[in-house]
C-alpha cells in the first residue's frame, strides 16, 4: 500500500540552484576566511584536543603495513619535543606514531605494546625520566590504554577512528574549529559586551598526529618557568627517590616489557630528553645520572640515548627549563633520528 | 555512520560521484546497495547478517505467500514473517525489558528472582527496517502489491542508507517502482536536496545538540525537586531538541535521497502548530503514525466499530507505538498519554462540533495541544518513572522555584534555549498551513544563498560533540 502522505519531490523548489550554491560558497569562504584571519591576527592558533579516541586512532597505526612504525612513548617532553612530520619527511621508510601523553609516565603504554603480539615490527622510542621509572607511576597511562581496548571491541571502530582523524586535521588547520578557542567568549568580547574579555591564546598547540607544539612567545616565560620549577621541586620532595640499588630493582617491570619487545624483534630506544637550568639541577640532585640513568643503561637490553652524550642533541634551549620551544623541534627531531641511525636502530636511504 | 560525521561527507561524495557517472542504472543500483551495507557496517559489521536475514526471509515468504491459493497456507506464511521480524525485535529490543519486568512481578508477589542481564546490543535501525519488511509482506498478503521481481531492488528498498537507521519508514509501493527506471536528475532536485541536508544538519548540530540538549540534560540527568521554571525550561528545551534532532535526521534523509534521485515521504509538518492530537499525529513522525494506522489501527477495526471499541483500538495503537520507541515503562506511559489525549479529543469533538468555526479558539486549542504534548515528553525523556513524576511535580509548581534567577540547572544558557524554542514554535505557527518547499519557493534565490551560508557557517564553527541521533536507540 503506498503511503497516503506527500513527499518533497512533489513540490520541487525551482530556481537558479547553481548560482544559489555558488553565492553561498562565496559567502561562506568570505565569512569564515575573515573570521580565521581575525583570530590569527590576535595570536590564536589551530589546535585539536588529544582525547582517547584520537590517541587510539594513532595507536592503531602500529599495524599499518606500508611503513615501519616508530612508536613514540613518553610524557610531555617527547610529545612536545618530537615532530612526526619532520621525522617522516627525513626518514621516508618510517612512520612516526606519537603515543606520548603529557603529564603521565609512559609505563602502561610500553607494557601494552609489549603484550600486544600483533605488534611485530618496528621501533619503540621511550622518553623517560628516572622519576617515571617507578612502580607508583606504572598506571599513569592505563586509562587511555584501556579506552583503546574498549573502543576496538566494537567492530565499527575504523569508522570512528577515521572520523576522529579527519576532525583532528580540520581542527589542526582552522583556528575557528579549535576546541581551545572559545568562540562564544571571543564573540562577546569582539562585540564589546560588558565584562567580556578575549580568551587568552593558548601556547600549546595539539596536532592531529597527537604531537604538540609549545610556543613560549605566548607565555610570560619567567613566571611560567618559576612555576614549573616550583612544581618539580614539590614533586621531588613529596616522592623521595629510592636508593639507587632499590630503584634499579624496581625497574624490573620495565625491563620485562623491553625484553618482550626485543624478543619479538622490535628495537627499543630509551631517550633522556633535554631539560635545562634549575630543572636539570633538581633532577641531578635527586636522581644523579651516574647512580640512576647510567646504571639502568648498563643493565637494559634497549639502546639508550642521553642528550648530554651527543653533540647534536646538546645545547637546545628549554624556555620553561623542561621542554623545547616549537621552533627547535624539527631540527632536534632530525638530530635524534640521526643518532638513532648511528646506533643502527633505523636505516637511512 | 551518522550524517553529522566527517566520514559521511566523504562517503556521500563518493556515492554521488558514482550516481552521476555514466554507468548503467543496474550498476548504479548495485553500487547503492553495497554502499548501504557499508554505511550500516560502519556501525557494527556483524549486524549486517541480521539485516540480510530479515531481507531474505521476507523476500521468499512474500513470493510463496503470493503464489499460494490456500488461505490457511497464506496465513501461516504471514505469521512466519510476523514471527521472524517481531521475534528479532522481541529478542534484541525487549528481551532485557521483559526479564526485568518479570523479575519485578515476582518480587511484587513476594518471590525472589534475579535474572542475569542479557547484555544484548540493540542493532541500530532494527525497529525501522523490520517495519519496512513487514509492510511489504502484509501488502503482498492483502494482494495490494505483487512480489517484486528483482531481489536487488528489494534489498535496496530495505537497506537504502538515507532512511535505513532512523526512517522515514518507507513503503515498498512507494519505493520499488522508483527502481524500475533511473529518475533523470534535475538541478533543482540536487540543489534543494543539498539544502535540505544542510538544514537538517543545522537543526541537529547547532539547535538540538549545541543549544537545546545541554538545558534538557541539565534537568533530566538527575532531577531533584526541580522548581517551576527549571522543570518547564528543561522540558521545553527537550521538546525542541527531540524535534530538531529527529526532523533534522528526516530532512537529511530526504535531501540525500533526493540528490540520488529517490523520493522519500515527508516525516514532519510543523508539528508544534498542531491543533488537537489527531492533527499532531498527522504532523509528527508521519511515516510511523501512518504505518500504525494502516497496519494496526485499521485492521483492529479502527473507528468503524462501536465507540468503546474505537477507544480501545486507539489506546492499543498508541501503547504499542509507545513501546515501539523503547523498552521501558516510561515509553508505554507516553504512548498511553497520547492514546488518552486522542480518546478525549474524540469524545469532546463529538459534543463541540458547533465550536469548530470559532477562530479565536484555534490558537487556544493549539496552545493546549502543545502544553499537553510537552507534558507527555517528560515520560519520553525521563530515564526513570520517579524522575518523571518529580519533574511533573515541578511543572505543576509543587516544588517552589518561581524565581527565574534561581536555577538548579547550572551553567547552561537557558535564555538562548528559550529564544530558539519560541522562534521554532512561532515558525511552526506561521507555516502551519503551508510547506517548507512553499516557504522556500517564495524566497528570492540570493536570500536562499544567504540562509544556506549562515546555516553552514554556524555548522562549521559549532564544536560538534558527535552526539548520535536520538532515534538511533529506537
Amino acid at each position: 500500500m503506498p503511503s497516503s502522505t506527500s513527499s518533497s519531490r512533489e513540490r520541487p523548489v525551482e530556481g537558479p540552484w547553481g548560482l544559489t550554491w555558488a553565492l553561498a560558497a562565496l559567502l561562506i569562504a568570505g565569512l569564515l576566511g575573515g573570521l580565521e584571519m581575525r583570530l590569527r591576527d590576535q595570536d590564536y592558533s589551530p589546535s585539536t584536543s588529544i582525547d582517547n579516541e584520537l590517541w587510539s586512532a594513532q595507536r592503531h597505526k602500529v599495524y599499518w603495513p606500508d611503513k615501519t612504525p616508530v612508536v613514540l612513548v613518553g610524557a610531555s617532553r617527547i610529545s612536545a619535543g618530537f615532530s612526526p612530520r619532520a621525522f617522516n619527511s627525513e626518514f621516508s621508510g618510517y612512520r612516526a606514531i606519537m603515543l606520548a601523553r603529557a603529564g603521565k609516565a609512559p609505563a602502561a603504554t610500553l607494557i601494552d605494546l609489549a603484550e600486544d603480539e600483533d605488534f611485530k615490527e618496528g621501533v619503540v622510542v621511550v622518553s623517560m625520566l628516572a622519576e617515571h621509572m617507578v612502580k607508583r607511576r606504572r598506571n599513569d597511562q592505563r586509562s587511555v590504554v584501556k579506552a583503546y581496548g574498549e573502543l576496538t571491541e566494537n567492530y565499527g571502530f575504523i569508522n570512528h577512528f577515521a572520523n576522529r582523524q579527519i576532525q583532528a586535521h580540520i581542527e589542526d588547520t582552522f583556528a575557528f574549529r579549535s576546541p581551545h578557542v572559545d568562540l562564544e567568549a571571543w564573540l562577546d568580547a569582539e562585540r564589546g559586551v560588558e565584562d567580556a574579555e578575549f580568551p587568552k591564546p593558548n601556547y600549546v598547540r595539539a596536532h592531529a598526529d597527537t604531537s604538540r607544539s609549545l610556543d613560549y612567545s605566548k607565555k610570560n616565560v619567567k613566571v611560567h618557568r618559576n612555576k614549573r620549577i616550583r612544581k618539580h621541586r614539590k614533586n621531588l620532595r613529596k616522592h623521595k627517590p629510592a636508593k639507587p640499588k632499590r630503584w634499579l630493582k624496581g625497574t624490573r617491570f620495565l625491563e620485562e616489557a623491553i625484553d618482550q619487545l626485543i624478543d619479538r624483534g622490535i628495537e627499543v630506544v630509551l631517550v633522556r630528553y633535554p631539560t635545562c637550568g634549575k630543572f636539570y639541577e633538581l633532577d641531578e640532585e635527586h636522581y644523579p645520572r651516574k647512580k640512576y640513568w647510567d646504571r639502568f643503561a648498563k643493565k637494559t637490553r634497549a639502546k639508550t640515548i642521553h642528550f648530554e652524550d651527543y653533540e647534536a642533541l646538546r645545547g637546545y634551549e628549554c624556555p620553561d627549563s623542561s621542554h623545547l620551544n616549537f621552533e627547535d623541534v624539527p631540527e632536534f627531531t632530525r638530530a635524534l633520528g640521526g643518532v638513532m641511525a648511528e646506533l643502527g636502530v633505523i636505516e637511512v636511504d | 555512520m551518522i550524517f553529522n560525521s566527517y566520514t559521511f561527507i566523504v562517503f556521500l561524495a563518493v556515492v554521488l560521484a558514482v550516481r552521476y557517472s555514466r554507468r548503467s542504472w543496474r550498476t548504479k543500483k548495485m553500487f547503492l546497495l553495497v554502499a548501504s551495507y557499508l554505511f550500516y557496517a560502519a556501525w557494527n559489521p556483524p549486524f549486517v547478517l541480521l539485516l540480510w536475514g530479515s531481507t531474505i526471509a521476507d523476500w521468499f515468504i512474500a513470493k510463496r505467500l503470493f503464489k499460494s491459493t490456500s488461505q490457511r497456507q497464506r496465513k501461516t506464511m504471514l505469521f512466519a514473517s510476523l514471527g521472524i521480524n517481531l521475534g528479532l525485535l522481541a529478542y534484541f529490543k525487549y528481551g532485557d525489558f521483559a526479564l526485568r519486568s518479570f523479575a519485578n512481578v515476582v518480587s511484587w508477589m513476594g518471590g525472589s528472582y534475579e535474572p542475569a542481564p542479557l547484555d544484548v546490543i540493540l542493532p541500530v535501525g532494527i525497529s525501522f527496517y523490520t517495519f519496512q519488511t513487514l509492510s511489504y509482506t502484509i501488502d503482498v498478503y492483502r494482494r495490494e502489491l505483487e512480489p517484486w521481481d528483482n531481489f536487488g531492488d528489494y534489498a535496496l528498498y530495505v537497506t537504502f542508507f538515507p532512511q535505513l537507521v532512523a526512517g522515514p519508514i518507507v513503503r515498498a509501493a512507494d519505493f520499488l517502482p522508483q527502481c524500475r527506471e533511473p529518475h533523470p536528475l534535475r538541478r533543482s532536485e540536487v540543489g534543494w536536496g543539498l539544502t535540505l541536508l544542510a538544514l537538517g544538519l543545522f537543526e541537529k548540530v547547532v539547535l538540538a545538540d549545541h543549544i537545546l540538549a545541554p538545558v534538557a540534560d541539565a534537568l533530566y540527568t538527575e532531577p531533584s525537586s526541580p522548581g517551576f521554571y527549571d522543570a518547564w525550561v528543561g522540558t521545553l528545551a527537550f521538546a525542541g531538541q527531540i524535534f530538531c534532532d529527529f526532523a533534522g535526521y528526516s530532512l537529511c534523509a530526504i535531501g540525500v535521497a533526493m540528490c540520488l534521485g529517490f523520493e522519500i515521504i515527508d516525516n514532519f509538518r510543523f508539528p508544534y502548530a498542531a491543533v488537537g492530537f489527531s492533527d499532531f499525529w498527522r504532523r509528527w513522525h508521519i511515516s510511523l503514525s501512518t504505518w500504525l494506522r494502516d497496519y494496526l489501527y485499521i485492521p483492529l477495526g479502527g473507528n468503524r466499530v462501536s465507540l468503546p471499541r474505537t477507544y480501545v483500538n486507539l489506546m492499543l495503537t498508541m501503547l504499542i507505538g509507545g513501546l515501539w520507541h523503547g523498552a521501558a515503562w516510561t515509553f508505554v506511559i507516553w504512548g498511553g498519554l497520547h492514546g488518552s489525549y486522542l480518546a478525549i479529543e474524540r469524545a469532546v469533538r463529538a459534543h463541540t462540533k458547533r465550536l469548530a468555526g470559532v477562530r479565536w479558539l484555534t490558537p487556544l486549542a493549539g496552545l493546549g495541544t502543545f502544553v499537553a504534548v510537552c507534558f507527555a515528553w517528560v515520560f519520553f525523556r525521563a530515564t526513570e518513572f520517579s524522575f518523571a513524576t518529580d519533574i511533573c511535580a515541578g511543572m505543576a509548581g509543587i516544588h517552589a522555584g518561581f524565581d527565574w534567577e534561581t536555577t538548579a540547572l547550572g551553567e547552561v544558557d537557558r535564555g538562548r534555549a528559550m529564544v530558539v524554542m519560541a522562534a521554532l514554535v512561532g515558525m511552526h505557527w506561521v507555516l502551519r498551513k503551508t510547506t517548507l518547499e512553499d516557504a522556500a519557493s517564495k524566497l528570492p534565490w540570493w536570500l536562499r544563498s544567504v540562509a544556506i551560508a549562515l546555516m553552514l557557517c554556524a555548522l562549521f564553527i559549532t564544536k560538534d560533540e558527535g552526539r548520535a541521533f536520538i532515534y538511533f536507540q529506537f
